[in-house]
């Protein structure tokens, strides 16, 4: 393995054609979502496009960039899975879900008590929020600690 | 785990982003692995030893050994 030549180092660029498809893909993906939303939702459908199509654009170019650029501009390490950095995202994903289910748990208790009525769309977000948040400041310790 | 990472690579007048490519991990890996922070896989721990020539007992040792 001494010998075993270095990986191809990524260049820092992607060819224009690929930040087009880029920016094409994402446009249409982020219309796609908002049309449906428009579709589905009966009341002013104009609207609802142009606040579901901007709010989403970002997302969807993100995930575009991930397919078509991605590739280009960055090149994992060939074993990442055995990396130091997975190892922190594991722990950290793993210790945001159970407490994730704790506070579901805890939660759950609460409004059966309670008898609080919630919406589904502000408990999800709040789910969804809270799972990223606790995982992110879980790696960002665990890196800091173990880095 | 303690290890010898560090001084072995030095020896050889390697960086740790030459032995991350080598090994084919992360610089990060490579910084946690020397500072005794994070045990390597087996697999990872093989090859640490291929690139070294030596066995893997040579680079690792346990932290509880004198």
């Amino acid at each position: 393995m001494p010998g075993t030549p270095a990986p191809t180092a990524p260049t820092t660029r992607a060819p224009l054609s690929a930040y087009l498809l880029m920016v094409a893909v994402g446009l249409a993906l982020a219309a796609g979502l908002g049309t449906i939303a428009s579709v589905l939702r009966e009341q002013q459908p104009a609207l609802t496009f142009a606040v579901f199509s901007m709010t989403l654009l970002p997302a969807c170019l993100g995930v575009s960039w991930l397919i078509f650029v991605a590739g280009h501009t960055t090149a994992p390490p060939e074993h990442a899975e055995e990396g130091v950095e997975t190892n922190w995202l594991q722990r950290a994903t793993s210790g945001a879900f159970f407490d994730v289910i704790t506070l579901l748990g805890l939660g759950l208790v609460a409004v059966a008590i309670t008898g609080i009525e919630l919406s589904v769309l502000p408990a999800l977000a709040a789910v969804l929020f809270t799972a990223m948040a606790d995982a992110s400041v879980r790696y960002l310790v665990l890196s800091r600690r173990e880095g | 785990m303690r290890n010898n990472l560090a001084a072995r690579r030095a020896e050889r007048g390697w960086s740790q982003a030459h032995l991350a490519e080598l090994l084919g991990v992360s610089r990060q890996t490579v910084i946690s692995i020397e500072r005794s922070r994070f045990d390597p896989s087996l697999p990872l721990a093989f090859r640490i030893a291929e690139v070294f020539e030596c066995r893997i007992e040579d680079v690792f040792t346990p932290a509880t050994e004198n």
